[in-house]
């Protein structure tokens, strides 16, 4: 009933593999997205770039003033370089002049940078040492020379300027762009009210990353909204994500498929099962039948010999012509009993040995005298010898003997007409039973068959001989269980059947 | 020597005793455990022959019963039950052997003299007399050649043997041999006495007329010989 169990559990399993395998294949994952409110981002990004254009305002008026002070103040080094410092991110301020012979001046503000900044210019040519430098544009520098003015030089491929004019000396201050951005930053960073305004997950951070201020926890995908605060020193990004909803959803068809191949299989499952079973169940009842009929066998049959050896001990010539036949009969109802039972046995798993002390060469001669006149009938002239003594060892009397019978149907069915030999040999470690007959033998491709149940030999069927192919097979399964071996040896003639079977001496000589 | 057979198949309780009989066996016959325990305390037999499946008290019960009151009497199962369960409950509650039927009379009384052995072996000693070679152990059921096994012999094997050795030197006639061997209880013809000397012959002389004379128109006799005595 093994076998049933483990169809039923693996299928089973099979179908709840397939069941979870279509649910998992079948599922997906839906994000929902619900967004937030946009006017109040949108006054947040707007307040944020007022203030920035705020102190960029502040910024350009403070350089404006400084400006305005460094076109009077141009022959003493000091004092513009003091007041140059007083504002974040000059580099260099320069002097240059409307029609005059005056040369450019340029004074470095600050650590010189690791790569030599232009000189602002007018000239169109190259004076001196050849430096880098911005050629500006006079007419747009002195457009009011006899008044004031200024105003950014803010073009592509050239650093920040500001310029302020005055009476025909124009000031051009070279600006550091991340200076500034970085006071501003710093400016921002500073500035407590904006972490109130925001709501989360936001954050207000720089155009490289920075963050200086964050609300709620930040996922890790890219923001929905990003809204750029930008001025000339750099830029600011104020992000924010909406919220998401993360919902299952299945694909049904998938599912559906899964769900019923795995009823399916599960059904398929329970039906193998019970087949198995109902076919186990049939098979043992067979087996159980077979194994009553023949115990019910049994004591009719003991019956029928016990008045055969009656019978022959008081009627004259009883031992020999048709009542020796109808003992004979006997004797081989009595061993297909037996081999049919053991069979079944065996088949049940119930057949074990059980050993008592015995002398095994009478259990041997005891079962030659029984096949006796049914060899002499067939022509059969069998010599019996022995080598060793005759002591009395432990094993199942009833296996030996069920073995030796079996050898010698064998040679009565298949080897008639010829002489036969059956050697015993006892000894400390074995008793070894050997029958050879002078029958035609057993090819050598039919050496191994011979010995699997219901295996007869094909020519033998036709030659009408009889018998249920159990014997040989029987024979050897009781041999390997009583810890020995049965094989057929190689002989130049008929066969030549080997038991070797371990000895275990007993206390009782 | 008496056996107590037991068994609820009455025709495998006659053929049993129709078998050992003959043999010089006295037999008591029971068709149940519970006339087996009676016939067993009233008896005292020599050995148990048990059928396990019998109505009432089943032979396993009666074996354990035997067993509690005698623990060397041998006891022995017949039974179609052959099942290794069978064996090992019969063996454990002290059968001294379990015999499987289908089985025959020669068969059947190897057995028992097998069990009988084993008894006697464990009792030791016991009287012996020789008519030659051959040394007899009457209350084993059993004689001996020195260089060879033993020789199972039947009750009446034995008193047969007795009488040649107690009358020595003297040609004993049939009549002789039914009295004292078969006694009054039974009426064989003469030619039973033939058979068993025959049989009795084949199992204990290596050459014709070793051990039994025949006395033509008489009987038999033993010659005897000093070193027998």
């Amino acid at each position: 009933m093994q076998l049933p169990r483990l169809t039923l559990a693996l299928l089973l399993a099979l179908a709840v593999c397939i069941t979870a395998g279509g649910v998992l294949v079948a599922r997906r994952e839906v994000e929902t997205r619900l967004e937030r409110d946009r006017i109040s981002h949108r006054a947040l990004a707007n307040s944020l770039q007022s203030e920035v254009r705020r102190l960029e305002e502040l910024y350009q008026s403070h350089l404006e003033r400084t400006g305005a002070t460094l076109t009077q103040i141009w022959r003493d080094s000091n004092t513009p370089r003091q007041l140059a410092e007083t504002l974040t991110g000059i580099q260099r301020v320069s002097w240059l002049y409307w029609r005059s012979a005056s040369p450019e001046t340029h004074l470095s503000i600050g650590f010189p940078p690791a790569t030599p900044l232009p000189e602002p210019t007018l000239e169109k040519e190259h004076t001196g040492l050849p430096r880098p430098r911005v050629l500006l544009d006079a007419k747009m520098l002195f457009r009011d020379a006899a008044g004031e003015s200024s105003g950014w030089i803010d073009e592509p491929g050239k650093p920040l300027l500001f310029y302020a004019q005055k009476l025909g000396t124009t000031v051009v201050l070279t600006l550091d762009r991340a200076a500034v951005r970085d006071a501003m930053t710093s400016r921002l960073r500073g500035w407590k009210d904006l972490q109130t305004m925001l709501t989360g997950p936001d954050v207000f951070r720089t155009e490289t990353g920075d963050v200086l201020h964050t609300a709620g926890t930040l996922p890790a995908t890219p923001p929905d909204v990003i809204m750029p605060i930008v001025s000339r020193f750099g830029s600011w990004q104020l992000a924010s994500w909406d919220q998401r909803e993360i919902r299952a959803a299945y694909h049904m068809p998938t599912l559906a498929g899964s769900m019923a191949l795995g009823v399916l299989v599960a059904l398929g499952g329970l039906s193998l099962s019970a087949q198995q079973r109902r076919a186990a169940k049939i098979a043992a009842q067979r087996v159980s039948f077979v194994n009553r009929v023949s115990h019910e066998l049994r004591t009719p049959m003991t019956n029928i010999l016990l008045n055969l050896d009656v019978i022959e001990e008081n009627v004259p010539q009883a031992g020999a012509g048709r009542f020796s036949l109808i003992r004979e009969e006997a004797g081989r109802l009595s061993r297909l009993i037996e081999n049919v039972l053991t069979f079944s046995r065996k088949e049940e798993g119930r057949l074990k040995l059980q050993n008592a002390p015995c002398r095994p060469v009478e259990v041997v001669n005891r079962v030659l005298s029984q096949f006796e006149p049914a060899l002499a009938r067939r022509g059969i002239s069998i010599t019996r010898t022995h080598d060793g003594p005759q002591t009395e060892i432990s094993l199942d009397a009833d296996a030996l003997s069920q073995i030796t019978a079996n050898l010698l149907s064998n040679v009565e069915k298949y080897a008639p007409e010829a002489p036969a030999t059956l050697h015993t040999v006892q000894n400390d470690h074995d008793f070894i039973l050997t029958v050879t007959d002078n029958g035609p033998g057993i090819a050598e491709p039919d050496a191994q068959r011979v010995f699997e149940p219901f295996e007869r030999l094909d020519d033998r069927i036709t030659a009408g001989v009889s018998g249920t192919g159990l014997g040989l097979s029987i024979a050897r399964d009781l041999a390997t269980r009583m810890g020995g071996t049965l094989v057929l040896r190689s002989a130049t003639a008929g066969a030549c059947f080997e038991l070797k079977v371990p000895v275990e001496a007993t206390h009782h000589e | 020597m008496t056996l107590l057979l037991a068994d609820d198949d009455p025709i495998t309780l006659d053929s049993l005793a129709a078998c050992l009989q003959p043999e010089g066996f006295r037999v008591l016959l029971a068709k149940d455990g519970t006339e087996a325990l009676a016939l067993w305390q009233k008896h005292q037999p020599d050995l148990l022959c048990l059928d396990i499946m019998m109505p009432g008290v089943d032979g396993y019960e009666v074996c354990r019963r035997v067993r509690a009151a005698d623990a060397q009497v041998p006891v022995l199962f017949l039974s179609a039950k052959s099942e290794e369960i069978d064996v090992v409950v019969g063996l454990r509650l002290g059968a001294d052997d379990f015999v499987r039927k289908p089985f025959g009379k020669h068969e059947l009384i190897a057995r028992i003299h097998g069990a009988l052995r084993r008894v006697s072996g464990a009792k030791k000693a016991s009287a012996t007399f020789t008519l030659g070679p051959l040394r007899v152990f009457p209350a084993e059921l059993r004689a001996q050649r020195d260089d060879t096994a033993p020789i199972d012999l039947t009750p009446r094997e034995v008193s047969i043997l007795q009488l040649l050795h107690d009358r020595a030197g003297q040609a004993l006639s049939r009549d002789v041999f039914l009295d004292v061997c078969w006694g009054l209880d039974y009426m064989p013809e003469s030619r039973t006495l033939d058979q068993h000397i025959a049989k009795l012959r084949k199992k204990i002389e290596r050459e014709p007329e070793e051990i039994i004379e025949t006395i033509r128109g008489v009987g038999y006799r033993w010659r005897g010989s000093a070193s027998a005595r």
